[in-house]
């Protein structure tokens, strides 16, 4: 592999996924290739239903793609097996969603604890100051203890995003990370996205429809009916 | 440290109560109907015991606890004959539904009568010990006389010269003993069979036999099986619990049936339970799945959800029995429940054994969630 090949942390090529939708077969991926690179910010971008969310969970590991294949840290994503790509989304990923997905019943230090829980790194000396230093970089310090439902939206959001980088993964991926946030939430936490990247060199990949969002990214990777139109709008 | 386990069930708490209230439930039912039988088996059992015989003969044919066939008191002779039988009194038993001193409210409870011949009763071991009145008297033609214990005394509000109605009769309490020896009442043995069975003298129920030698009570047993030949019953006093719950008609199927039902009842109540917390916890399935937990992790989550409910439950239904116990003795003084070490382990095992089948569905079906129809649950 070349240091050109190293750099490339997400290689997907002419991936296609089709659901099967009682009788109906629903193509929603239709032959995509595309590449991220290792500390890039990447937007893809597109309406509704265009199946950036089904490549979201296909590079992500939580779906498997119909055809093609899927590189992810030098890892072939679509012919791993099942625990081999939960092993890996505990060890590479951190997904972000736009229903920000906290437990309700935990407070916002344990929703940040859950990863290294289920990582089995809970117990190491390092696991609480890991913490602290997620919650100082989300600006939520204070909000430990707090329930997400007594917080806002968007710091449930920044919560949810310190979860997704407490194991230290390779890309974070976020799927649709203000849809549910009103404009100064949606700054804050994009501006969030931006400083992660700017200064940890954070990979990260969101997927969003609002061009607004798409801008803060180093890249805009534009996607209509299943397939891409432009890999660098 | 983050406890889903804790957190989700402070969070759903009818359920969890539910949850709890059902297994506890279960593991009292199990433990008060088993602790209420092996109870009154072994009072019964312990009250046989003080008498002090050796041995007890009689024809082998149990009905609840003893022989339901009557036999020719002569016998007795051919007992005594035995090598190294010492004593061996004939003892009529009847059952009566009430005892109450005259005048007063009849309440329905169930006792063992024993009809006596109180000379050699009282000999063939400790013999009664009168804390008031004494032995039966000869008192006037036709006044019918009875000895009960103190427990039956204080249980029925009876004092010593009391006037009782028993089996249709009124009979005057002549004795109280600190002790029940067999039974609880004590008659004359012609005085009951003339009662119980008219046209009929010299019948027993069984004979106590007294052994010379308490050292050889098992080669008297042996002599006298040989001597009296099939179709008697001839037990060594020392193993009559055992022999009760398992001669007893009926009683290892009633255990039986209780334990089935404290299981299916574990069962169900988990297995509901769980399910219904998957089922509403689908997305939260998924959240975990998309931060990497494993099946193995999941499936772990919900066991020890199902097995900390399982548990505050059974202590709670110890709690339940206790109460159960405390409140029987208070309103029934003559039943007699335990609350064994033993059982305590069987009604545990049985509920987690249950609750963990109960539990395998659940935490299958969650740990085999795809992981995006999860997340977009609702």
């Amino acid at each position: 592999m070349s240091n050109m090949d190293n750099d490339k942390l997400i290689i997907v090529d002419n991936v296609t996924k089709t659901y099967r939708m009682g009788e109906v077969k629903v193509q929603a991926l239709r032959g995509i290739s595309l590449t991220v690179n290792r500390g890039e910010f990447v937007a893809v971008l597109g309406p509704s239903g265009c199946g950036k969310s089904t490549l979201l969970h296909i590079i992500g590991g939580l779906a498997t793609p119909t055809s093609g294949s899927v590189t992810v840290d030098s890892v072939d994503m679509a012919h791993s097996r099942d625990g081999c790509r939960t092993r890996f989304r505990r060890e590479k990923i951190g997904f972000v969603f736009q229903r920000f997905n906290l437990f309700n019943i935990l407070s916002a230090g344990d929703n940040i604890r859950l990863p290294l829980k289920i990582a089995g790194t809970l117990r190491d000396d390092s696991s609480e100051d890991k913490v602290r230093e997620m919650m100082d970089l989300v600006g939520l310090s204070h909000k430990m203890n707090s329930r997400p439902l007594q917080m806002s939206q968007g710091e449930q959001q920044r919560v949810a995003i310190a979860r997704a980088l407490i194991c230290r993964p390779s890309i974070l991926l976020a799927d649709e990370p203000t849809g549910n946030l009103d404009s100064e939430n949606s700054d804050r936490v994009l501006g969030l996205m931006k400083k992660l990247n700017d200064t940890l060199g954070q990979t990260i990949m969101m997927i969003t429809h609002n061009h607004e969002a798409a801008a803060v990214a180093d890249r805009r990777i534009v996607m209509r009916d299943g397939a891409v139109i432009d890999h660098n709008a | 440290m983050p406890n889903l386990v804790k957190a989700n069930m402070l969070s759903r708490k009818t359920r969890s109560f539910v949850s709890i209230f059902g297994i506890a439930l279960s593991v009292a039912l199990l433990m008060v109907a088993v602790g209420l039988i092996n109870g009154n088996i072994r009072d019964l059992a312990n009250r046989i015991a003080y008498i002090g015989a050796d041995i007890m003969v009689s024809k082998d044919s149990f009905g609840a606890f003893y022989p339901n066939e009557l036999v020719n008191d002569r016998y007795a002779e051919k007992i005594r004959a035995v090598d190294g039988v010492e004593i061996a009194t004939p003892v009529l038993i009847e059952s009566t539904s009430y005892l109450n001193p005259k005048g007063t409210e009849r309440i329905r409870q169930f006792n063992y009568v024993y009809g006596i011949d109180f000379a050699e009763y009282n000999n063939v071991g400790a013999g009664f010990d009168f804390i008031s009145g004494g032995p039966f008297e000869e008192g006037e033609a036709g006044k019918l006389e009875l000895i009960i214990d103190r427990q039956m005394a204080q249980a029925n509000k009876i004092r010593l010269n009391d006037t009782v109605e028993m089996l249709g009769f009124d009979w005057k309490v002549v004795g109280i003993t600190k002790e029940a020896l067999g039974a609880r009442i004590f008659v004359q043995r012609d005085e009951l069979t003339e009662i119980a069975r008219p046209g009929r003298q010299g019948v027993a129920t069984l004979f106590y036999v007294r052994a010379t030698d308490p050292n050889d009570v098992s080669g008297v047993v042996a002599r006298l099986k040989s001597e009296l030949g099939d179709g008697w019953a001839v037990r060594n006093i020392n193993d009559l619990f055992s022999v009760f719950t398992s001669s007893a008609l009926g009683l290892r199927e009633f255990t039986i049936a209780m334990i089935g039902i404290c299981a299916v009842i574990c069962f169900a109540v988990i297995l509901l339970s769980m399910y219904n917390s998957i089922i509403e916890r689908t997305r939260e399935i998924g959240i975990l799945k998309s931060l990497g937990a494993t099946r193995r992790f999941i499936v772990q989550e919900i066991l020890k959800e199902a097995l900390l409910i399982t548990a505050i439950g059974i202590v709670i239904g110890y709690i339940l029995t206790y109460g159960g116990l405390l409140l029987i003795k208070n309103l029934f003084p003559l039943l007699e429940m335990e609350m064994t070490p033993d059982w305590m382990i069987i009604s545990a095992t049985i509920a987690f054994v249950a609750a963990l089948l109960g539990t395998l569905y659940p935490a299958s079906r969650a740990s085999r969630l795809d992981p995006v129809v999860a997340l977009s649950y609702e």
